[in-house]
Parts: structure tokens; sequence; C-alpha cells
């Protein structure tokens, strides 16, 4: 990479709308993540509760968002 | 209605879900109906619209553009940005989940629902084909349709291509120099 692709990268994170859409591509990528890791410990045996606790949220609120799409 | 489709107007508007489903909005707008459209490689609407300068990149340029939701796309740029290359995240996901891991939809919210406006598109659609005795629904028809309804993000697209209806039609009606060695 270039010095004068840096610097312009640099001055491109100072923008807003760069900033911005960096923080919504982040959401994005973290639910995707979230939803593939959450599939996977479930087809590995893990409870719900195991799996609320490791994220850190309630079994409430994990059970709700995923439990319909994994098991009909 | 969609027996009435020719293969094409049907590819299309299965299309149209996909590039909805695939961006991650929760409707099929008419937009998506256009990216259906322009998808529809080959085609006498796909050709016309060509002409007029209005292509596949273009359409979904525009659309990332002016969908709110557009945001919540994946965007390398952005992310590089910020640190994060998402090529060297991709891969490390698709190592566990396999190949296009994060870009799949989330499962159970397979089914994306055409918004009252695309439905009206469509119904449109059929009148503009009974309007011109065409036998079958083709994506002339859902363009036409797009135009008649006036509304939605796909008219604006067209109107920001210069397309309006009475040149779309003399461009479908023009020789078209690709036909040749089209079924």
């Amino acid at each position: 990479m270039t010095d004068s692709h840096l610097l312009e990268e640099a001055g491109a994170s100072a923008d807003p709308g760069v900033g911005l859409a960096a923080v919504a591509s982040l959401r994005r990528l973290v639910d995707q993540l979230e939803q593939l890791q959450v599939g996977r410990a479930r087809e590995l045996g893990w409870s719900w509760q195991q799996v609320a606790a490791a994220l850190g949220v309630s079994k409430q609120a994990v059970h709700k968002k995923y439990a319909r799409a994994r098991r009909p | 209605m969609f027996e009435r489709f020719t293969r094409g107007a049907r590819a299309a508007v299965v299309t149209a879900a996909g590039q909805a489903r695939a961006l991650g909005h929760s409707h099929v707008g008419t937009e998506h109906l256009l990216l259906g459209v322009v998808g529809d490689t080959g085609s006498p609407t796909q050709r016309a619209l060509g002409r007029l300068g209005l292509d596949q990149p273009r359409v979904q340029d525009a659309v990332r553009r002016l969908r709110p939701e557009a945001g919540a796309d994946l965007d390398p740029d952005a992310l590089r940005s910020i640190g994060i290359d998402l090529s060297a995240v991709r891969a490390r996901v698709e190592e566990t989940f396999g190949p296009g891991a994060l870009d799949r939809g989330r499962p159970g919210t397979g089914h994306v629902p055409f918004s009252p406006r695309s439905k009206r598109v469509l119904e449109l659609a059929l009148r503009e084909a009974r309007r011109r005795r065409d036998g079958s629904i083709g994506g002339e028809h859902l363009v036409l349709g797009i135009l008649r309804d006036g509304g939605g993000l796909a008219a604006v697209i067209l109107a920001e291509a210069g397309i309006d209806r009475a040149g779309l039609e003399r461009e479908l009606a023009a020789p078209d120099p690709g036909r040749a060695d089209a079924g």
C-alpha cells in the first residue's frame, strides 16, 4: 500500500459518513456472526441457558430471537 | 396471475425477491423488480434499457444509494476505515461455516414479502400487457407498470436515467442490433 493511499484512508475515517457506515456494517457483521455461532452452538447441543450466558444476555432474549428459526 | 408471466418475467420476480433478501431489505420493492429486469441478461427489455443507459451495475449503485437500509450491508471500505479487514473475517468465518456463510440471510426469515407498491406494479404490468394486446407479461410490462405507477424507488431510478414511457416504448419497438443471436 502506498503512502498516499494510507493518507487517503486516514482522511476518510474522519468523515462522519464513513464512520457511520462503518458502525452500520459492524452491527450487521455482529448480527451475522451471532446468528451463525448461536446456530452452531445449538447444533452441538448447547442449552439456551449456556448460549445466553456466553453472549452475556438473558435466556429469554436469546430464545426469543433464535428459537423459532432453529427449532420449528 | 404468474401463469401469464413469460419465463423472463418470472425469473425477474424471483431475482427481485432474492435481491431483496441478499441486501437485507425487509420488503421486495419496485427497485428489486427493476434489478430483476436488468438482471435478465439478453432479454429485449434488458437490452432496450441498456441502450437507454441503464444497466445492472447502474441500478445496483442507485439502489445502494437510495435505500435507507443500504447502510446495513457489509461495506468493506467502511470496515477497513476502522481497521477491520472484511476479507480476513470472511475467510475465518468460512473455515468454520462454509462458503458464503456471511452472506446468508437469517434462517427462518427467508420469505421477504412484496411491498404494496410492488404488488400494484405487478397488477399494472398485467394491465399494460392487455393494453398492448400482448399474450403474456414480460419484463417490458413490469417496467411500464413501474412507470405507470410513477412512485417508488424504481421510478426514481428510471427518471434519473432519463427514461420515460414514450422513450422506452420507442426503444422496445426499434430494431434491436443484438437480437439476431437470441432465441
